[in-house]
């Protein structure tokens, strides 16, 4: 059995070679891979994008390949072993390590010029596409995954102010736990090892802790992770934070008016909409919110959140700014239009710079609000700079998720986690 | 000519179940990750990592309790439902179409739908409970290692129990009649025409029945993916979760493949004795 990575590669460069050979002979079929397309809310702006793509470019053809978004990355890497990787695909930011180091992307400096996409995307928003110096992905969307809040369930149980302070913040919880026994005030997710991972890191921050330092060395066993892990383990206790929610649970809560409080991607916003008995009705009780602090002033976290193009690349082979593939992800992401469209049919804010200053999104104060925030307050989620962010976030799931069960104390959880990290940090160095 | 005949189904054979097959056996002696530019021979040292790893050692325990607890409720409830079905009363037949339901539901459709049923904030099963005041606050189902772990054994077994039920049903009905007279005759009561007519008489099949459930479970995946996806913490991680999780999360196939080898050894035992017990005859 000699099957190598290199000769899978070479099989995946002569299948791309021969897509692109063949596109100078007339008609070619490029494929666009993700999970957007898949789902009820965006399917219809996605593939009007790629009907407006085809019109336009007669003799190319733009298909759809699309998989549920909890399937997408594996069978990317499947794909890739296959050499039959789409040409353009939709990655989440947090899975641009994986491929990056597999060598299957094409920068993307290369491909239209540094100067080119920082005049379209701002230089803050293009790191979330970049790895180990290289740019191998364009924010499509970008943002954070942050707080919301149900102004209607506030209003009701008599809070009138957002919360600034982590005190402040629970004291909120009280009283709507209090005007509503049924209630589950903080839908924090505690089911699903990658969103208990991302909610999770949020409060680790804010407690002053991190996964790794600035050396690449695990941290995360260290006071103050115990005290963020204590504290979210008293919600629970509290009755304040119900297990067994995911983010789908939270987004239900959250448009039945059953919590106030929940992390989630710009998107809340829509998918409120079409979960809510109000309907459109339901935008003037969503808004986003920054994370309470320990001490008013300090600086809130977010995770930074966004969705990448990428083009995947053989070894050897070359993607240009005038191949099919390039020319489609310039009219997804470098020209202002579709950002925009996009946006106005989904709320998810735009990277391109010129769709920041449109008209429509410039008249959405929850837009506004939410990038404001993000730009103060997004940080990369620690584990998804390493090429196995995978099995860092299942440990991570699994410990977090073994406290709140009451299975581990926080610091039992924390030392395991810190063994775990450790180990697969000595595996990819 | 007789090879020509069968030359098309040995081929398909060969392609789609015999080579998949050795290569995954050879394939656990390889290291092979996504992050080694190759495969490289590593011998025992996949086994040996999966015998060091307490996780990995975990699900094959895991996997044993969801076979054991399993098996046993299906063949004692399909039993108990054959029983009931094989009398004559009103709708009997009707039911025993309505009782092969479960069984023709796909296994994702049966696992939302008891994850829905056990779901804390919504199911039917805490809705219940809290209506009748018998519990203040909802429970928790699918957040313990044990409930998790019953829950989706509650889940397969229902799925199952028809399987179980025709089969039995079908034993019951080759009793011979003149039989269940005669005892009832000499004064049997139902206790003794159980025990020394009925279940005497549904030996084989019962054997037969534990051997197919039993693989059947082994190999099962669907219903425990979807309802829990081997969670909470790995309470439901049994092997053939840990083989997924191992090849399609970790992207380790070398381990994968170890797994699927001892995999393998457990679903064999029982195969054995299915097979002797069908080439072999009682």
């Amino acid at each position: 059995m000699q099957r190598t990575r290199g000769f899978r590669l070479r099989h995946a460069a002569v299948a791309l070679f021969a897509a692109v050979a063949l596109s100078s002979a007339g008609a070619q079929t490029i494929t666009f891979g993700g999970w957007s397309g898949e789902e009820e809310a965006a399917r219809p702006v996605i593939m009007e994008m790629i009907a407006t793509f085809n019109a336009a470019n007669p003799g190319v053809t733009v298909e759809w390949l699309g998989y549920p978004w909890a399937q997408v990355q594996q069978n990317f890497l499947l794909l890739l072993r296959s050499g039959t990787a789409p040409q353009v695909a939709q990655l989440q930011d947090r899975w641009l390590s994986t491929f990056g180091e597999l060598g299957a992307l094409a920068d993307m400096n290369d491909v239209f010029g540094q100067a080119t996409l920082e005049r379209h995307i701002a230089p803050g928003l293009l790191t979330v596409g970049q790895y180990q110096g290289q740019q191998l992905g364009l924010p499509w969307i970008a943002g954070s995954i942050g707080l919301v809040a149900n102004l209607k369930v506030l209003e009701d149980a008599g809070v009138a102010d957002l919360p600034v302070t982590i005190d402040d913040f629970v004291a909120a919880l009280e009283a709507i736990k209090a005007n509503d026994p049924n209630s589950v005030p903080f839908a924090l997710t505690t089911t699903g090892n990658a969103t208990i991972s991302t909610d999770f890191q949020v409060w680790l921050w804010t407690y002053g802790g991190n996964l790794f330092d600035a050396e690449g060395n695990v941290t995360v066993a260290s006071p103050e992770a115990q005290q963020a892990l204590a504290f979210l383990k008293g919600l629970i206790d509290d009755g304040l934070v119900a297990l067994e929610v995911g983010r789908g649970d939270a987004r239900q809560l959250f448009a039945r008016h059953q919590t106030a409080f929940y992390f989630d991607a710009p998107v809340a916003k829509g998918i409120a909409r079409n979960n809510a008995a109000e309907g459109a009705g339901f935008d003037a009780f969503i808004t986003p919110m920054a994370t309470p602090t320990l001490a008013a002033g300090d600086r809130s976290y977010q995770t930074a959140w966004g969705h990448l193009l990428v083009l995947f690349q053989g070894e050897g082979q070359t993607v240009t700014a005038d191949s099919p593939a390039a020319r489609f992800v310039s009219h997804l992401v470098l020209d202002p239009a579709w950002p925009v469209r996009y946006f106005e049919a989904l709320a998810l804010l735009p990277s391109n710079t010129e769709a920041t200053m449109s008209a429509s999104f410039q008249a959405d104060p929850y837009a506004v609000t939410w990038l404001d925030i993000a730009a103060r307050s997004a940080r990369v989620d620690e584990a998804a700079l390493w090429p196995n962010a995978p099995q860092m976030t299942d440990a991570i799931g699994e410990e977090v998720q073994s406290v709140y069960l009451g299975q581990k104390t926080p610091e039992r959880a924390l030392q395991d986690l810190q063994r775990r990290l450790e180990a697969l940090v000595a595996e990819v160095r | 000519m007789g090879w020509l005949l069968v030359l098309p189904a040995l081929v398909v054979f060969c392609v789609v179940i015999l080579y998949p097959f050795v290569r995954a056996i050879v394939g656990a002696f390889y290291r092979d990750t996504l992050f080694l530019p190759e495969p490289v021979f590593g011998g025992l040292r996949n086994f040996r990592d999966l015998f060091a790893s307490a996780p990995v050692l975990a699900s094959w325990t895991r996997t044993i309790v969801f076979v054991g607890v399993g098996t046993v409720l299906t063949l004692l409830l399909g039993f108990a439902w054959a029983v009931v079905l094989n009398e004559r009363w009103p709708g009997a037949k009707l039911m025993r179409s309505l009782s092969l339901l479960p069984w023709l539901f796909p296994s994702t459709v049966v696992a939302f739908l008891w994850a829905w049923i056990f779901n804390a904030q919504y199911g039917v099963i805490n809705g219940l409970l809290l209506r009748l005041e018998l519990i203040e606050q909802p429970i928790y189902w699918l957040s313990s290692s044990a409930g998790a772990m019953s829950a989706v054994i509650v889940a397969k077994t229902w799925a199952t129990i028809p399987f179980a039920m025709a089969f039995f049903l079908a034993a019951l009905q080759t009793i011979p009649g003149d039989q269940l007279d005669a005892a009832r005759v000499d004064g049997a009561g139902n206790g003794s025409v159980m025990r020394h007519i009925v279940l005497p008489h549904v030996r084989y099949t019962t054997v037969i029945l534990i051997v197919l459930v039993a693989v059947n479970n082994l190999q099962h995946f669907d219903i425990i993916y979807a309802m829990t996806e081997g969670g909470p913490v790995r309470a439901t991680t049994v092997l053939a979760i840990e083989v997924y999780k191992q090849a399609f999360q970790s992207w380790n196939i070398g381990l994968a493949s170890a797994i699927g080898v001892v995999w393998l050894a457990t679903i064999a035992v029982p195969a054995y004795y299915y097979l002797r017990s069908i080439f072999g005859g009682e």
